[in-house]
């Protein structure tokens, strides 16, 4: 297109990148917190922040299950629906629910949930309302406020524009093996250069994997079209078939009581002796119909879908089941998309994970600021800047700063706001959102050094607040948990530490270039001379 | 004679000022041009090619609509980056244009459409 | 321990990769590198960072392939930190992880065989 293949891949790299730098940075910082979003939940939720570790958690699950059954079906036998979820590594409470009867408008029933601590099987104290990691998870493709469908093209499209920016980034950085650890400090939009390549280019395989495999995730959405060729009832026939069910048993009428569990749960592990029992989903219970579906754990396979079997309620024996062996095409595509959620991760690769995603948005971020100060340089001197570098710097002020901010907002939303307001799941995710318009508006006001110096300060301190609201409102503190050994909550308060200090640092920075730039009073009374 | 040449100059004045618009952008056009036919013409290559591709592979049902799911998105960046690997703007919307064309036709020709 | 071999490996693999380079290589021991060091540099980076691959993979093939990225990514970062801002350090650097290779073969070859 212009010239050269290089220069043609310079421009577009450019030219995608910047039309969706912003949402991408959204994206990456969303989904970075998501992969540690049980870690998020917990924090967010103080009920069961001193549920002690199991000693041994998968021997306990076998009669964990047997008295779920046993209560649900005192508490509601006539549900249309139980379901039993065991605690894991990183979910430490165990919950029994029912569903209860849907409303018209709904499209699925809600669930009547009661929670216990494993340890002692005593109910825990209510929960708060709030939606906790899950609120970033859904934030990272569903993004908010937008209908649903619409909000996952639109990710998608920036994904596969992310994709290009990849493809041709690696393209023109032909000297990637050459420069490969270059920096050189200080030389203006020359250093953000540098970043802006080492943050791409060390973390490359994670870029390039978890962006291809993203789209994967969503792929039914934009191209359900091979399943319409193959499948006569389209779509529907194929999710049929591909996920285990059993037509037969479902279609069968009237009563019949329900198989005792154990002779179920005998089955599941006489095929696996090992498993790692994850949930157990009994559908119309005491109907001839009825299907106890157990779930397992598929470990450090690289499988999405919980590997199950599926019995039928009233004669107990096994009608369907996940494939033992994945063919090459399964494989595939389980591996796809396990890749991504990074449910497999085990403390180790999901830090690296999360590594992985702070790279990405250090790339982004790198970029974004890279173009605004290109513009700026390529602006001439003595005129207004146009409305487009207005645009570009406002978006960084807004997005880079803004962001951070927000999450701080809403943690300190979650322990602020008191137990009893309604809709308080709602109201978090509102005080997050409400502050990254605040930091929109300033930023379309002003949006200079100064103005930047001064979100990095309020930044800082509200990443200090979260962990010292947290010991003001809370049982614990961040000293507590380091001496109880809560792992995952003293990395929490101590990562918004580290941030905050962060933060800091870049306070002074822009503080020390500020002042350079200010003349002193005797500088200019010589100058006048 | 005079009344039909009054009709027929109607249009004229709208054909140049749309005429020079064109020129006056020409530029600006011509990337618009380009990141349509990559987005979109991308977009109904791979469909087109990943339902093809359904129908050709040797393996089950389910097999096939996975792989070729996993292998769209691969399919779809090749596309993009060659509609902006080749030089000529023409040639990228005749090649795309064609291309998707006769795959859709010989998906119809295999699943009997025709 | 035993996953400290295959990383340790990686991180030495990235370190004659970059030692490969004039600049680099200076920085560590003060003399341009010949043409057969960076040759036999680059050989030991290969093989180094395909054994890593290959014991990732053995464990837990597919997850090793996972846990390979995710040690090569770790691996590009403390050696790209080193010799972009504590280039000083970097001849420490490369002492230290020399003795981690050699601990962890030590721990591998104990508890592997």
């Amino acid at each position: 297109m212009k010239g050269s293949f290089f220069r043609s891949m310079t421009w577009l790299h450019t030219w995608v990148g910047l039309l969706v730098c912003w949402l991408l940075y959204l994206i990456f910082f969303a989904g970075t917190i998501s992969f540690f979003r049980d870690e998020v939940s917990l924090w967010n939720q103080p009920s069961i922040h001193n549920i002690e570790q199991q000693t041994d958690r998968i021997g306990a699950q076998k009669q964990q299950i047997i008295s779920g059954v046993e209560y649900l079906n005192t508490q509601a036998p006539n549900a249309p629906n139980w379901r039993i979820t065991l605690p894991e590594e990183r979910v430490p409470y165990l919950t029994y629910g029912y569903a209860k009867p849907k409303e018209p408008e709904q499209r699925r029933a809600s669930f009547e949930n009661t929670r216990l601590d494993p340890n002692n099987m005593q109910p825990l104290a209510p929960f708060t309302d709030t939606r906790g990691g899950n609120f970033f998870y859904r934030l990272h493709f569903d993004l908010h406020y937008i209908d649903v469908k619409t909000a996952r093209w639109i990710v998608c499209f920036a994904s596969l524009f992310m994709l290009i920016a990849l493809i041709s980034g690696i393209v023109i950085h032909k000297r990637i093996f050459k420069d490969m650890f270059v920096f050189r400090a200080n030389k203006g939009s020359r250093s953000w250069l540098d970043v802006h390549n080492l943050s791409s280019v060390f973390a490359l395989p994670f870029h390039l994997m978890i962006t291809y495999t993203g789209i994967i995730t969503l792929i039914f959405m934009i191209f359900p079209y091979p399943a319409q060729t193959v499948y006569e009832n389209g779509i529907r026939g194929f999710f049929n078939d591909v996920s285990p069910s059993s037509p037969v048993t479902e279609s069968l009428q009237g009563t019949a009581p329900l198989v005792p569990i154990n002779t179920v749960l005998d089955q599941v592990y006489t095929k696996w002796p090992e498993a790692d029992i994850t949930r157990v989903i009994i559908n119309n219970p005491h109907k001839a119909a009825a299907t106890i579906m157990v779930l397992v754990s598929p470990g450090k396979t690289l499988r999405d879908q919980s590997p199950r079997l599926i019995f039928s309620g009233a004669s107990g024996e096994l009608v369907a089941q996940t494939d033992d062996e994945l063919t090459g095409s399964k494989a595939l595509y389980e591996s796809l998309n396990s890749m991504h959620t990074g449910r497999l991760a085990e403390p180790l690769l999901r830090v690296l994970y999360f590594l992985g995603g702070i790279a990405g948005c250090i790339m982004i971020a790198t970029g974004c600021i890279m173009w605004a100060k290109r513009l700026r340089e390529r602006m001439k001197k003595n005129t207004q800047p146009s409305w487009g570098l207005k645009l570009v710097e406002g978006l960084n002020l807004g997005t880079l700063m803004g962001l951070p901010l927000a999450t701080s907002a809403f943690f300190l939303a979650n322990r602020l706001l008191s137990k009893q307001v309604a809709e308080r799941a709602d109201k978090e995710i509102l005080a997050f959102f409400l502050t990254w318009l605040c930091v929109f508006i300033i930023a379309f006001v002003k949006r200079d050094k100064l103005q930047w110096c001064v979100m990095a300060a309020i930044n800082s301190i509200a990443c200090f607040s979260v962990p010292l609201v947290n010991a003001l409102t809370t049982q614990g503190n961040i000293i507590s948990y380091l001496r109880n050994e809560q792992w995952a909550l003293f990395m929490f308060d101590s990562l918004f530490l580290a941030i905050g200090l962060l933060f800091l640092l870049q306070t002074e920075k822009l503080r020390t270039a500020l002042q350079a730039k200010k003349p002193t009073p005797i500088n200019t009374q010589e100058q006048k001379v | 004679m005079q009344a039909s040449n009054r009709l027929l100059d109607f249009p004229k004045p709208v054909f140049s000022m749309l005429w020079q618009f064109m020129q006056r952008f020409n530029y600006e056009l011509a990337v618009l041009s380009r990141f349509f036919i990559a987005i979109v013409g991308g977009y109904f290559f791979t469909a087109v090619s990943v339902s093809l591709l359904s129908v050709v592979v040797p393996v089950s049902k389910v097999d096939a609509v996975l792989l070729s799911v996993s292998a769209s998105i691969l399919i779809y960046t090749l596309v993009f980056i060659y509609s902006f690997y080749l030089q000529s703007l023409k040639t990228v919307w005749i090649s795309i244009l064609l291309s998707v064309a006769v795959q859709f036709f010989i998906l119809s020709l295999m699943k009997g459409w025709l | 321990m035993i996953a400290l071999l295959p990383f340790s490996l990686c991180l030495v693999a990235f370190n004659c990769f970059a030692l490969a380079k004039f600049n680099h290589f200076k920085d560590v021991f003060n003399k341009r590198p010949t043409q057969q060091q960076r040759l036999v540099l680059l050989s030991v980076a290969w093989i180094s960072i395909l054994l890593s691959l290959l014991l990732c993979i053995n464990e837990l093939q597919g997850y090793g392939g996972l846990q390979f990225c995710g040690y090569m990514t770790l691996s590009a970062l403390i050696v790209m930190t080193f010799y972009s801002f504590l280039v000083r350090l970097t001849k420490l650097f490369n002492l230290l992880i020399l003795v981690i290779l050699a601990m962890s073969t030590l721990f591998f070859g104990l508890n592997g065989l």
